[in-house]
């Protein structure tokens, strides 16, 4: 499934950039991560723990960082595995354009699950990866929002 | 399939239960008429380490009349509110709705409070008790509180009930001589998912629509009341059998694709659902 969005943020692209860059700000963006650690310059392995509804998974994930275009184009590809429940792959692009308020940050992502979450869940996949970008850029802004 | 093992603690009491949770905390699962949660602990979609069930809990039966308004018990079975007269008499919305809830034997286990906590945003009852205006009754460590439905249901199967936590009744004003309801849904087959739907009441008296609450379901993450196309409604009551003003759908309602519809074709069938409603009620 495809999904993708705008978001406005008050931060300059740089600023923006060195955050989604930074392991520990990271962390806290991606919705139920409990550990990231930086393998190389730019993969990550990361623990991410969802609960939609009453399915509750551990995916191990393996994150890569692709700087398209440093500031302003960014690309996060992820792939997990949780045993026998599934995998979940996904990218999203990010786009930066510094404007007089801030930045404009638009995204689209590309989110593929498969396993057995999948096809007993698959009625609900589309509102809970809606949910989990929309949680992942919440938390974004609210980095920015306390600085 | 078979569950992993877990835990098992039976009480016998409102507080019982409340201890239990108050000592486990989110590690915990609240078994009610297990409709939903004994087919994914069988799947091995979800392990808590305790079930705690409240099947024995005596006192979160039963469907009485309190002050204006019709009160549920948690525990009650869906096959209850099915044939209860005190329901077809004061919130005849729920009766209508019942037959399409699944198949007989899942209501005969199925609790309301079970439904309503678990929060499918495809469910019937939730939607059911938005357009009611109604409440959810909820005890924890501090005692008693009454929860609007349309704060209560909070995103996808998240509710504003804490961990420590208990549902433990429904309230809902009781229906007036004026008040209209209404039910639809389309589903592929009977018992299923249904791709949209739509529970709706209203208060129609000297030729005035009021109080016109339009409540979807499986139209997003949780019940969307579209409170701009009622409102376009009942602006231009009764003239609204030629013209239904229903355009605002579009921008209120934000349904996902899945494998039986499109986004696109879930809002078509919103208004469609809509139409019908009202229609039903002008004729």
């Amino acid at each position: 499934m495809e999904l993708s969005g705008e978001i406005k943020l008050e931060a300059t692209p740089d600023e923006i950039w060195h955050v989604l860059n930074d392991p520990v700000a990271l962390q806290r963006c991606i919705p139920g991560c409990t550990a990231l650690e930086k393998r190389d310059t730019n993969t990550f392995l990361a623990t991410i723990q969802t609960k939609i509804g009453p399915v509750n998974t551990q995916f191990s994930t393996v994150l890569t960082v692709i700087p398209v275009a440093p500031p302003t184009h960014y690309s996060l590809t992820g792939e997990g595995q949780s045993g026998i429940s599934g995998f979940a792959k996904g990218t999203v692009n990010i786009e930066l354009k510094a404007n007089a308020a801030g930045t404009l940050l638009g995204y689209t992502s590309q989110v593929l699950i498969g396993g057995k979450v999948a096809q007993v869940g698959s009625r609900l996949l589309t509102a809970a990866a809606k949910k989990w970008v929309r949680q992942f850029f919440d938390s974004l802004e609210a980095v920015f929002n306390e600085n | 399939m078979k569950a992993a093992a877990f835990h098992y603690m039976q009480p016998k009491t409102v507080d019982e239960a409340l201890g239990c949770l108050e000592q486990l905390g989110s590690d915990a699962t609240i078994l009610a008429g297990g409709q939903s949660l004994m087919a994914s602990l069988n799947m091995r979609l979800s392990n808590p380490a305790v079930l705690i069930d409240i099947n024995a809990i005596d006192e979160l039966n039963g469907i009485s009349t309190v002050e204006g308004r019709l009160r549920i018990g948690a525990m009650t079975r869906q096959a209850e509110l099915e044939y209860s007269p005190l329901v077809s008499q004061h919130a005849p919305l729920i009766t209508m709705v019942m037959p399409h809830i699944a198949h007989p034997a899942i209501r005969n286990r199925g609790t309301i409070g079970g439904s309503i906590a678990f929060a499918d945003p495809a469910a019937e009852l939730p939607a059911c008790l938005v357009a009611l205006n109604g409440q959810v009754v909820a005890q924890g460590p501090n005692g008693e509180r009454r929860i609007a439905a349309t704060e209560f249901f909070q995103d996808l199967f998240e509710t504003a009930l804490t961990d420590n936590e208990l549902l433990t009744a429904i309230e809902i004003p009781m229906a007036n001589e004026n008040q209209r309801f209404g039910f639809r849904e389309l589903a592929r087959r009977h018992g299923d998912y249904a791709m949209v739907g739509l529970c709706a009441s209203s208060d129609w008296s000297s030729d005035n629509l009021t109080e016109l609450r339009l409540a979807y379901f499986n139209v997003g993450p949780r019940p969307v009341l579209a409170e701009q196309t009622a409102s376009d409604i009942c602006r231009i009551w009764p003239q609204v059998r030629n013209e239904m003003p229903l355009d605002q759908l579009e921008s209120e309602l934000d349904p996902p694709d899945d494998l039986n519809a499109s986004s696109t074709m879930r809002v078509h069938l919103a208004k469609v659902l809509t139409r019908r409603i009202i229609e039903e009620w002008l004729s």
